[in-house]
C-alpha cells in the first residue's frame, strides 16, 4: 500500500518485519507529547529517550490543541510548544525515527478527546444509539458524545485539519526525514460503545448499512430469501435495535448488523487513510490500533467483533492492539499478543503500557511492566511504542518525568529490554508455533448480536457494572433450535482448547476464521469449535488444508449448515467419504478421526475429552510439545532462520507461587544461558532447571 | 466541582493506588448474580464468577422481594444481586445520555446518572440496595454529592490548595492535593511527590514540609488534614464529619494545619 518510493528506500511491513530499503528495522518506540512539555526541555528529554535504547518516538498531533478557530491553526507561531516541525526536526537530529499519530481522534486524555469542541457539539456529527439519542462516552474530565464516522461532514471537517498538518508531516517522510510510519485515527471502536446496540444508528449510518446489505445480497429478493422477510426495497430495512431472536431464521438480520459494524470501522479507516495518502503521506506504512480488549479472564472474546484485524489489513499496512495490563492478567496479554502475532503482517503494539492514566484502577508498578513486556515478547511481538515514555498531564508513572527527571526503576525496565532485544537480534527471530487455534468470527458475531441489554462506553465503570464486551452475563441463553446456545458454548470450547494447548506444552498461536487460506499450511494442526453451522468459506478452506496434509481438530460436531443456515455439508461429506477411526482415551471412544486426502479431521464430542484427544491428535500430526514439569509454566521457542542449532526460549511462571521449573524443547542441549539476569543454569539430560519466583519470565539462549 | 481542564500531573503511583483503595468501591469487583428479564420473563440468570446459583424464582413477579430471595438463597457466594428489566434499562440509558451537555464535568454527569437511576426503582434493582448506591464505581466519602459540594463552598478558599494525607508510621501512605480556582472549581488534582519530602522528624515535620512544598508548587495551602489509616477510615465512614474530626483531634489522631476559621470553629464546638 505504500508507493512512490524507490526500492532502496521503500518501507514495508510484512512477514513480521518492518523493513526500510530491505533492511530489517528495530521498531522500539516510545511516546512523547511535545505540546505538553516546556520547549526548553525537549532536547534533554529526547536525549534521555535515546539513552534508554529507543529507536523511535511515537507522537500524537492534537487537532484540539492546534486549532485556534475553524480552519486556522497554531503550529508554533503563538505557542512555541506547538511547533511540531521544530520538534520533528529535533528528533531527527537526535537520530530518532518518528511515528506520527495525527488523529483526527487521539484521546490522550485530552478534555475533548482530540477534537475541537465544535466537532463534538455539532448534532449533525453525533453518533446515535438504538433509541435514536446521542451516544455519550463517560470519560474524564468531560463525558463526550461519540462522533459518527458515517457522516460525510465529519470527513469534510477532518480535511481541514489534514490540509494543515499533512504538509508538515510529508516533508519529514523518510528518506528526507525520519518519519517512517503513521497511525490512522486512534482506537476506533465506536468510542468504546462496543455493545452492538449502543452505536451507530444515525441516519447516515443506517444508509450505509442498507448499502452494505445490498452489496452482500445483491438484491432485496436475495435478502428476503435469507431473512424470510418481504421487504419491498432496502430502504425499508432497518437495523436491529435490540435482540429478540428466538429461531435461527431470525439470526441473519442481527448478525449482519454486527458484520456491518466491522465494515463501518474498516471503511472509515480506509477513508481517512486515503485522505492522508492523497495529502502526501504516501511513502510510509499506515496502521491502526484497536483498543485493549480487557475481557473477563483471558479475553476469549474481544479480539474479534467489532474488530476485524485482517479485514482492516486489506486497507492498511498493519494493525495492532494496545495493551495496558498487569502481571495477574498474563492470560490477557498472551491472548491478545498471540492473536496479533497469528494474524497481523507485522505484530506491533501501538500503545504498550508505560505508566497509566489517572482513572486506571489498581495501577501496577515497574515489576508489572517488566513482566508484561516479557510476556508480549515471548509470544512474538516484534515492535512496540511504549505509552507514555515521557510523563505529562493526565498520565503517571512513566520512566521519564515531564521535567526530564528519570524514574530509575521504571527506566531500568525499558533500557534493559531494549538492550536485550538488540544484543540478541530479536527482530530476526521467528516464533515457532505448530498449532493454530481459531476464534470463530461467525460465532463471535452471534455472541455480539445476542446481548440482552445495551449501554454506552465508560472509562470508569458502567452504571450497571457490566463489561461493554459481550459475555456470559449479558448474552441470550436461547438455543435457536440448536443443541446448545452456540453464542456461549463456543467460549467454553475455545477455553478448553486454549487450556489444553497451554497445559500440554503445545506451541500455538491464535487467529480467527477470517485468516486467509494460504496462511493455514504454516501450521501442522488447526483447532476451532464447530457446531451445527460453520461458514461456507471456512468449511472450504479447512477442507483444502486437510486434503493438503493438515490436521484439523473440531468439537463438538461437524456442521451441516453454513453461516446463513442453509444446507452445507462440505466437511460432513468429506468425512463420510474418507476412512474413519475411533480415538480412544482410557478405553472410551472420545473422538472420531477422518482420513481426508493427505491429512485428518478429528471431531471431539465432549469438552471433557479435549485435553486427552488433543494429545493423541497432535502427536499424530507430528507436533512435539515442549517438556515442562508444571502445567502452569508457559514456554515459547524462537529461532533465527539464519542460525542453526540455537534457540531463544522464554519460560514464564505466571502464577502467584514459586515454581522450580524443569523444561526441555525436544533436543539435547550443550549450553543454556539466561539473558536477563545472567545467572548460571543447571543443564539436565533433557533440558534445564531453574527457579522461578512468582510472576517471573526468563529468556534462555539454548544451544544444541 | 471539576474544572474543564484540570491539571493532573506529577502523580505518585503508590500514593494514587493507595488513595483509590481508600476512596473507591467498584461493584464490578463484587460477586454478583445478574438477572435480566423482560416483563417478568427471565432471560439471564448468571453468577459473575460462574459459581453455581440457587434459583428460588422462575419469573420476576415482585422484583424487590425476588432480589432479596435470590440473595438469601445464595448469600454464601454472593455480594450483590442485580435485577434488570430490558425496557427499563434502555429507557434509563437513553435518559442518561440525552441529558448530557458540553458543560457537564464528570462528577456532574455521573452524579446525575445515578440520580436518574432512582427514577427506575423497579427496572434496575439491587439487593442489598439501593441500586444507585451499590452499582458502578462509587466514592466512599460517607457524604452525599450535595454535602461534598457544600463543604467545598464552605471551607475551600478560592485560589488556594487543600492537602489530605494518611500516614503509615511516620511516612505518608497516600496524599491528595487539590487546587481551587477563583470559582472554587478544582483545577489541579495530584499527590505530593514523596521523593521531594525529606523531613524525618515525625509527622508534624513532614506536614510542615508538605505544606511548604504544595504552597510553592500549586498555591497557598488553606486546608490540610492528616491522619493515619484507621483515622482516615473512621472519618470516611462517619456521617457527622465535623464530630469525627473533633474526635480524631481529641485522640491525637489528627493533624489539621492549616485550618480555615469556619471549620476550626465547628470542630471546637463539636
Amino acid at each position: 500500500m505504500t508507493s512512490n518510493a524507490r526500492s532502496d528506500e521503500r518501507i514495508v511491513a510484512e512477514d513480521h518485519q518492518f523493513r526500510i530499503g530491505g533492511r530489517v528495522e528495530e521498531l522500539y518506540a516510545g511516546a512523547v507529547h511535545y505540546w505538553r512539555l516546556e520547549r526548553d526541555k525537549w532536547s534533554d528529554i529526547l536525549d534521555k529517550v535515546r539513552s534508554l535504547g529507543f529507536t523511535a518516538i511515537s507522537i500524537y498531533m492534537p487537532w484540539e490543541v492546534h486549532e485556534i478557530e475553524r480552519g486556522k491553526f497554531d503550529f508554533g507561531s503563538i505557542d512555541p510548544r506547538k511547533d511540531l516541525d521544530a520538534f520533528l526536526t529535533l528528533a531527527e537530529a537526535k537520530g530518532l525515527k518518528i511515528i506520527a499519530r495525527p488523529g483526527p481522534q487521539i484521546n490522550s486524555e485530552l478534555t475533548w478527546f482530540g477534537y475541537p469542541l465544535r466537532i463534538l457539539a455539532d448534532p449533525e456529527l453525533q453518533a446515535q444509539n438504538a433509541q435514536g439519542g446521542r451516544t455519550v462516552l463517560t470519560q474524564v474530565p468531560r463525558p463526550i458524545p461519540a462522533v459518527s464516522y458515517a457522516v460525510d461532514k465529519f470527513f469534510d471537517e477532518t480535511a481541514l485539519w489534514f490540509d494543515a498538518i499533512m504538509p508538515i508531516l510529508s516533508k519529514h517522510q523518510y528518506p528526507v526525514g525520519g518519519l517512517i510510519s503513521a497511525q490512522v485515527d486512534n482506537e476506533m471502536a465506536f468510542f468504546f460503545n462496543i455493545n452492538a446496540y449502543a452505536s451507530d444508528f444515525c441516519p447516515a449510518s443506517i444508509k450505509r448499512f442498507r448499502a452494505f446489505l445490498e452489496g452482500k445480497y445483491g438484491s432485496i429478493a436475495g435478502l428476503n430469501a435469507v431473512y424470510r422477510a418481504k421487504y419491498a426495497s432496502f430502504a425499508d430495512v432497518d437495523a436491529p435495535r435490540s435482540f429478540s431472536a428466538t429461531t435461527r431464521t431470525d439470526l441473519p438480520a442481527y448478525v449482519d448488523w454486527i458484520e456491518y459494524r466491522e465494515r463501518y470501522l474498516i471503511d472509515s479507516m480506509k477513508r481517512l487513510a486515503d485522505m492522508m495518502r492523497e495529502r502526501g503521506l504516501d511513502r510510509i506504512p499506515l496502521f491502526h490500533n484497536y483498543p485493549h480488549p480487557l475481557g473477563p479472564g483471558g479475553a476469549a472474546s474481544g479480539i474479534t467483533a467489532p474488530y476485524n484485524l485482517m479485514g482492516l489489513e486489506e486497507v492498511l499496512d498493519f494493525v495492532g492492539f494496545d495493551i495496558y495490563s498487569r502481571k495477574e492478567l498474563y492470560e490477557h496479554v498472551k491472548t491478545v499478543t498471540s492473536y496479533v502475532v497469528g494474524s497481523s503482517r507485522f505484530p506491533y503494539i501501538p500503545e504498550f503500557i508505560a505508566g497509566v492514566w489517572p482513572w486506571y484502577l489498581h495501577p501496577g508498578d515497574d515489576k508489572d511492566e517488566a513482566f508484561v513486556t516479557r510476556a508480549a515478547l515471548m509470544h512474538g511481538i516484534k515492535g512496540f511504542s511504549r505509552y507514555m515514555l515521557v510523563e505529562r498531564d493526565r498520565w503517571l508513572a512513566s520512566p521519564i518525568r515531564r521535567d526530564g527527571r528519570v524514574r530509575p526503576e521504571n527506566a531500568a525496565v525499558f533500557s534493559s529490554t531494549n538492550k536485550v532485544l538488540k544484543d540478541f537480534d530479536f527482530k530476526s527471530l521467528r516464533r515457532q508455533a505448530d498449532v493454530l487455534l481459531l476464534a470463530n468470527r461467525d460465532y463471535d458475531r452471534l455472541e455480539a448480536a445476542s446481548v440482552l441489554i445495551s449501554y454506552p462506553g465508560d472509562f470508569l465503570e458502567s452504571q450497571i457494572s457490566l463489561s461493554e464486551y459481550p459475555n456470559f452475563m449479558t448474552t441470550s441463553e436461547e438455543t435457536f433450535g440448536f443443541a446448545e446456545p452456540v453464542q456461549t458454548a463456543k467460549n467454553d470450547w475455545f477455553a478448553a482448547f486454549y487450556e489444553a494447548l497451554s497445559s500440554g506444552g503445545q506451541t500455538f498461536l491464535l487467529s480467527d476464521t477470517a485468516l486467509p487460506a494460504d496462511r493455514l499450511p504454516r501450521y501442522k494442526a488447526v483447532l476451532l469449535s464447530s457446531f451445527e453451522f460453520l461458514g461456507a468459506t471456512v468449511q472450504k478452506k479447512l477442507l483444502d488444508y486437510v486434503k493438503a496434509g493438515g490436521t484439523v481438530v473440531v468439537g463438538p460436531k461437524l456442521p451441516s449448515l453454513d453461516e446463513r443456515f442453509a444446507a452445507d455439508t462440505t466437511l460432513l461429506d468429506a468425512a463420510k467419504a474418507g476412512g474413519s477411526s475411533v480415538v480412544s482415551v482410557v478405553n472410551r471412544e472420545a473422538a472420531t478421526r477422518y482420513a481426508i486426502g493427505k491429512g485428518a479431521l478429528v471431531v471431539v464430542q465432549e469438552i471433557a475429552d479435549v485435553e486427552a484427544v488433543l494429545g493423541v491428535a497432535l502427536a499424530g500430526a507430528g507436533v512435539v510439545p515442549v517438556r515442562k514439569n508444571h502445567p502452569k509454566l508457559d514456554v515459547t521457542i524462537h529461532r533465527d532462520p539464519a542460525v542453526n542449532g540455537k534457540a531463544v526460549v522464554f519460560v514464564a511462571n505466571p502464577t502467584a507461587q514459586p515454581i522450580v521449573a524443569d523444561v526441555g524443547i525436544g533436543t539435547s542441549v550443550s549450553k543454556v544461558s539466561e539473558v536477563w539476569e545472567g545467572k548460571p543454569v543447571v543443564i539436565t539430560a533433557a533440558g534445564w532447571k531453574d527457579d522461578f519466583a512468582p510472576y517471573t519470565i526468563k529468556t534462555y539462549i539454548v544451544e544444541a | 466541582m471539576l474544572h474543564e481542564n484540570p491539571l493532573m500531573a506529577d502523580i505518585d503511583v503508590d500514593h494514587w493506588r493507595n488513595l483509590q483503595s481508600l476512596l473507591l468501591e467498584s461493584a464490578k469487583e463484587k460477586r454478583r448474580i445478574i438477572v435480566i428479564h423482560e416483563g417478568g420473563k427471565i432471560l439471564k440468570f448468571a453468577h459473575s464468577a460462574k459459581a453455581a446459583v440457587v434459583r428460588p424464582i422462575d419469573k420476576v413477579t415482585d422484583v424487590h422481594k425476588d432480589a432479596e430471595a435470590i440473595y438469601d438463597a445464595n448469600v454464601a457466594t454472593t455480594d450483590l444481586v442485580v435485577v434488570i428489566e430490558r425496557g427499563a434499562s434502555d429507557a434509563y440509558f437513553k435518559a442518561v445520555q440525552n441529558a448530557w451537555t458540553p458543560a457537564d464535568d464528570i462528577d456532574v454527569y455521573v452524579h446525575r446518572a445515578f440520580t436518574l437511576m432512582g427514577q427506575y426503582p423497579d427496572g434496575i434493582v439491587v439487593f442489598p440496595g439501593p441500586a444507585s448506591y451499590r452499582l458502578g464505581l462509587q466514592w466512599r466519602l460517607g457524604a452525599s454529592y450535595a454535602e461534598v459540594e457544600a463543604a467545598v463552598h464552605a471551607f475551600a478558599k478560592p485560589n488556594s490548595s487543600a492537602v489530605f494525607g494518611v500516614f503509615e508510621g511516620a511516612k505518608l501512605w497516600t496524599t491528595l492535593v487539590l487546587h481551587f480556582d477563583a470559582a472554587r472549581k478544582i483545577d489541579v488534582v495530584t499527590t505530593v511527590d514523596p521523593t521531594e519530602i525529606k523531613a524525618d522528624g515525625g509527622r508534624e515535620a513532614v506536614v510542615a514540609e508538605v505544606t511548604e512544598w504544595v504552597s510553592k508548587r500549586y498555591g497557598t495551602v488553606s486546608l490540610g488534614l492528616y491522619s493515619d489509616t484507621a483515622g482516615a477510615e473512621r472519618f470516611l465512614k462517619a456521617v457527622d464529619k465535623v464530630k469525627a474530626l473533633a474526635e480524631l483531634r481529641r485522640t491525637d489522631a489528627l493533624i489539621a494545619t492549616p485550618l480555615p476559621a469556619p471549620l476550626a470553629a465547628l470542630i471546637k464546638l463539636a
